[in-house]
């Protein structure tokens, strides 16, 4: 009886979301899924870090696109994600080194078995530095946060460089071990084939985007909104402002530690150099490129900062030096243009058009 | 609880902003079921009044009691789910939202899914979901809007942004609802029209007190009225008592209005209170 009501629930299920595995749909996840498998490494590194910057993205576009939270120093919880990581699975070669015998310890085997788990330690860490940076700062608006923020960004980049004990400073920590997969006696070493941590960041980012989703669509997605929109009636209907807020920077802080772990396992090495204020840029650039408070204009948005220069690269080779000036025009004249991005979210386009509206 | 026991009772509430009284031990008690209007000329205190019920101002001295309990020192959102909802001065829509969603977010304030429910799509969130939005178009009903549910709130016109800022200020759930200055930009037929709706709101258990310049429509809706002038309470009681009195006719219409003959006195006939309105300004 239990059962059969389970089983037409389910049927239910299958047949309400039918029309989302219509044609497109499928056609989609078979080029994301297939086409990769017929580039060159190289190709496949630029749709890594594609992903990865989309992964950023969508949590930033948490905080800056829909609760309005202009966030300048969010590579500091990608750094936290990647240091989580590092000294964690490399802590015996830090230390090695920190002591001057320069021994180069393999990490212990045993983080191999419970390397996943150092995932959702990553995700812990950035988002508890989240909450630290947050809740005394979610107070301020606009322009006093985005100071705040783009400080913090400074102080963890700062300390790492400096916190030699445990960063290794300036040298960064180097070592850190590929994940691997042990799955029911199938076991599947991570190495430097960039397709599987295309697919892991593909789950990542699918996971991502069904999260973002539904809280877009829920009680949650809306307070975010009417905070954005008027803060002071928001608390007037009842919106607990300082603590959507702090959920906002806790989901995209947590976001860019989960990033970070996935990072810093690829490339086995971290150090500060990767985590400057341009890196937070670049990726706020993606968020408003592809369009504020949109879900698919974050990825779009990722893959056309990623890719593009890649590409035009290739073709010019002498492009190199000009890439940030080419990169910065660019820029300008979308955001003269498009100033909603290139996916925009209704609403956003919509506070635009009232903004410019004459009253 | 008997009828006398007030819904809200201000006691010598207080409010300075450095120099400046903006109220002075004001005391004030709406009674359950009652539409109670809050009068006096520009600068008087009203809104500060609004503004320290709900929690956006902390008052320098004296007490709120919403049921018999202080709730000073609430933060504004506590104080709304607390029972208290307001509209403003100057519409405060989410003009981005659609009339639907804004009242959702009202709405929102009595449900309890919090980030990971809603993740999860529990089925506490989901039900909440398909409730506050039955709900929420149930009160565009109510105010006679539910076609409008989707047009994006930004875009209607003045009237209608006013009627959905009442929906989702009743989407919290009230039992008092703060209305300040509801009829302002309206035209008399709408007006008329939102005299209805006020008496319909009341009708289903909501108290009202409302901040208001016209007196024609103060006069014909409220049962009681108190009123403020520079920050002190100068009179109070029912609307023909407040009319005839003589220091709200000299707030209104300036010293010496009082001994002029027929005047602002007239408005107390009912017909002639278009005086009183014109005398403001």
């Amino acid at each position: 009886m239990k059962l059969a009501g389970r089983t037409e629930a389910l049927g239910t299920w299958v047949r309400g979301h039918r029309a989302a595995a219509s044609g497109p749909v499928v056609a989609g996840l078979l080029i994301v899924t297939l086409v990769p498998l017929r580039l060159s490494t190289y190709w496949q590194s630029v749709l890594v870090d594609t992903l990865l910057f989309a992964l950023l993205a969508l949590g930033l576009n948490v905080v800056v696109g829909f609760a309005g939270l202009l966030d300048l120093g969010y590579v500091a919880f990608y750094a936290i994600g990647n240091y989580a990581f590092a000294i964690v699975t490399a802590g015996t070669f830090s230390k090695a080194l920190f002591f001057g015998n320069g021994l180069h310890l393999p990490p212990p085997p045993m983080w191999h078995d419970w390397m996943w788990l150092l995932v959702l330690a990553g995700l812990v860490a950035a988002m508890v530095a989240g909450v630290v940076l947050g809740a005394p700062t979610l107070r301020l608006r606009g322009d006093y946060l985005a100071i705040v923020t783009l400080g913090f960004g400074e102080i963890v980049r700062i300390s790492a460089r400096n916190f030699d004990s445990i960063t290794v400073g300036p040298r960064g920590i180097t070592a850190i071990p590929h994940p691997e997969l042990h799955l029911f006696g199938w076991h599947y070493a991570f190495g430097l084939d960039p397709r599987p941590y295309y697919y892991l960041l593909l789950v990542l980012v699918a996971l991502m985007v069904g999260v973002v989703v539904r809280l877009d669509r829920s009680r949650i997605g809306r307070a975010w909104v009417a905070i954005r929109e008027d803060e002071l009636a928001a608390a007037a209907m009842g919106v607990p402002t300082v603590r959507m807020k702090l959920w906002a920077f806790a989901i995209g802080a947590s976001t860019a530690g989960v990033a970070g772990v996935v990072q810093a396992s690829r490339v086995n090495f971290v150090s500060p150099d990767g985590f400057t204020l341009l890196t937070s840029i670049f990726i706020l650039s993606m968020v408003v490129l592809g369009g504020m408070g949109n879900i698919w204009g974050s990825i779009v948005g990722a893959g056309v900062i990623v890719i593009v220069p890649e590409v035009i690269r290739r073709a010019i080779p002498s492009f190199q030096q000009y890439r940030f000036l080419v990169f910065g025009a660019v820029l300008v004249v979308v955001m003269i243009f498009r100033p909603q991005g290139l996916i925009p979210s209704r609403r956003r386009a919509m506070e635009l058009e009232t903004a410019d509206a004459p009253v | 609880m008997p009828p006398s026991d007030p819904l809200l009772e201000a006691r010598s509430l207080t409010k300075r902003f450095g120099g400046l009284r903006a109220l002075h031990n004001v005391d004030l008690a709406v009674v359950p079921g009652q539409i109670h209007g809050l009068i006096g000329p520009n600068g008087a205190g009203k809104t500060t009044f609004f503004n320290l019920v709900t929690g956006v101002l902390v008052p320098t001295s004296g007490d709120i009691l919403l049921e018999g309990h202080s709730i000073v020192g609430r933060k504004p959102y506590q104080v709304t789910r607390a029972g208290i909802a307001r509209t403003f001065q100057n519409i405060r829509l989410f003009k981005a939202m659609t009339a639907l969603e804004n009242v959702m977010v009202g709405v929102d304030a009595r449900n309890r899914a919090g980030v990971l429910e809603a993740v999860l799509r529990t089925r506490r969130s989901r039900r909440e979901e398909t409730g506050g939005g039955r709900r929420a178009m149930a009160l565009l009903g109510q105010m006679g809007i539910a076609g409008l549910a989707n047009q994006v709130a930004g875009n209607l016109s003045y009237g209608d942004q006013r009627r959905v800022e009442i929906a989702r200020a009743l989407g919290t759930g009230p039992k008092l609802l703060l209305l300040d200055e509801p009829t302002a930009g309206m035209n008399p037929a709408e007006k008329v029209s939102l005299t209805g709706l006020i008496r319909d709101v009341r009708e289903r258990g909501v108290t009202i007190l409302l901040i208001e310049h016209d007196m024609k429509f103060v006069m014909g809706l409220c049962e009681e009225i108190t009123v403020l002038d520079f920050g002190e309470r100068i009179a109070g009681g029912r609307p023909e008592e407040v009319q005839r009195d003589p220091r709200v006719i000299e707030a209104y219409l300036g010293r010496g209005a009082v001994e002029g003959p027929p005047g602002a006195g007239s408005s107390g006939s009912g017909t002639g209170s278009g005086t009183g309105s014109g005398g403001r300004e």
